[in-house]
């Protein structure tokens, strides 16, 4: 377990990007829920503002966990 | 082969077309009758506090549901209107925070093995028809005996079905700790498993086979409760314990489709009327991405039966916090009177109990996994103890 290789780049790298998309929609927070509220056509928006963050905040959680030694057991079930 | 494959296909494509039937009104799913007083589209001002405040949340929320599957949604609905968010506002935002975590937490649980997906898909089309017919009762209810009505119903359904699965599930799951096994087996899937109505299905990576008319309606309660009492999961998960006969690791990921699903198509229809807040959902989202993933990986450390004894746990603490609110709606009804102070101590002793359930599942889940941790780190200390004496 404690063997293998830590992402601790992967972990950094996908942190700030992470950070940087968060700081982007916080900082203009305003324009942006204005627009969302709009509905109809935004609602495309929406969807894909929120899988994008659970791609890049996704990414950056799985390699924080690795990072901290935190990995499966085992596959499969048991 | 062929001609399951083509019985599947076709399965598939009947719930599909019922299910885009359902959409349009998908989104009022929300576990509470929302009257028109409360579809209001105010976006709350978020202080830091208030921002760290959903991020645990969501932390907590994602560590629950990478672990069984479903849960969250019943302390982050009322935790976002905590911080005087609109009801609608807070249902539709919850909406769009449950379906990336629920594909993250999917994704990662579908790594491990653990997730069937055709089973999901048949669970997941059913459950959202079954919302549309859940809908239809609280739109009953809703007009007959309006919004107190209509809560008073949410919630005794909610203690009733909650208590007796919850108890169910964890004396079912001191069974397996007392005979030192890792599960037990569930006589009422071995019945189902002998009705052999066709079409008949195949699921090969939960290795059951069963009938088409006993995973729908399945699938449809699902739904219906997740319409009622907005945790489907809390009757999914069981159901496809004990019903189909799946092994709790499985249930619990295969169920993270449904909510996968159901949050999707509930968010397109609340995002149409421009009621999500993607502030609080992202918030929500950075806590808990991180915990759907060590839900999940939590899964791999654990015996089979924890998922039953975290899941009754959390189960029964939430109908305790549930049971405190009923005298509220009994006095908004008229039937008894309590005072605007108590009503106030009802509420949010309620809503502390939410958190303290969603605490307590979070600390056994980490709990074990610390404590799986430091028994293998000592059996490899041990073994590398060993090695040097020979």
């Amino acid at each position: 377990m404690g063997n293998q290789k830590r992402p601790v780049k992967q972990a950094i790298l996908w942190g700030i990007v992470s950070l940087a998309a968060y700081l982007a929609l916080f900082l203009n927070q305003e324009i942006v829920t204005n627009y969302f509220a709009r509905g109809g056509a935004f609602a495309i928006a929406v969807v894909l503002t929120a899988m994008a963050f659970s791609f890049i905040h996704g990414a950056f959680a799985s390699y924080l966990l690795e990072m901290l030694g935190i990995r499966p057991l085992k596959k499969g079930v048991h | 082969m062929e001609r399951r494959k083509k019985i599947t296909r076709w399965s598939l494509v009947a719930l599909g077309a019922l299910l885009l039937l359902s959409i349009p009104s998908l989104g009022e799913a929300a576990g509470e009758a929302l009257g028109p007083g409360d579809v209001v589209k105010q976006f709350v001002h978020l202080d830091a506090l208030g921002a760290i405040y959903l991020i645990i949340l969501g932390f907590l929320g994602g560590l629950i549901s990478g672990f069984i599957g479903s849960g969250g949604a019943f302390v982050l609905t009322p935790g976002m209107m905590s911080l005087g968010a609109p009801a609608a506002i807070a249902v539709a935002s919850n909406m769009c925070h449950k379906f990336p975590k629920a594909m993250v937490g999917a994704y990662k649980r579908y790594k491990y093995g653990q997730l069937d997906l055709k089973m999901g898909l048949f669970m997941a089309i059913s459950a959202v028809i079954g919302v549309q017919l859940g809908i239809y009762v609280q739109k009953f209810i809703f007009a007959k005996w309006g919004s107190a009505g209509s809560n008073l119903y949410v919630s005794v359904a909610f203690v009733l079905i909650l208590t007796l699965v919850g108890l169910y599930m964890l004396f079912d799951a001191r069974r397996a700790v007392r005979a030192k096994s890792e599960d037990t087996t569930s006589r009422l899937a071995e019945r189902m498993k002998r009705i052999t109505i066709p079409p008949i299905i195949n699921f090969n990576v939960a290795r059951t086979r069963v009938s088409f008319w006993v995973i729908v309606p399945l699938g449809l309660a699902t739904g219906m409760l997740a319409a009622t009492i907005a945790v489907g999961g809390f009757i999914g998960v069981p159901g496809m314990i004990y019903v189909l006969g799946v092994p709790p690791i499985m249930a619990s990921a295969t169920e993270l489709v449904v909510a996968f699903l159901m949050g999707l198509t509930g968010t397109v229809t609340w995002a149409l009327s421009g009621f999500v807040d993607i502030r609080m959902v992202l918030l929500l989202l950075a806590g808990s991405l991180i915990g759907v993933q060590l839900g999940a990986v939590g899964t791999t450390y654990v015996k089979e039966y924890m998922i039953k004894l975290v899941m009754a746990t959390i189960m029964l603490i939430v109908s305790v916090s549930r049971g405190i609110a009923i005298p509220t709606y009994l006095h908004q009804l008229g039937i008894i009177k309590l005072d605007q102070s108590t009503i106030k101590l009802l509420n949010n002793t309620s809503f502390i109990i939410m958190c303290l359930a969603l605490a307590t599942g979070g600390a056994i889940v980490l709990g074990n996994m610390w404590k799986r941790k430091r028994e293998l780190e000592a059996k490899d200390a041990g073994v590398a103890v060993t090695l040097q004496k020979t």
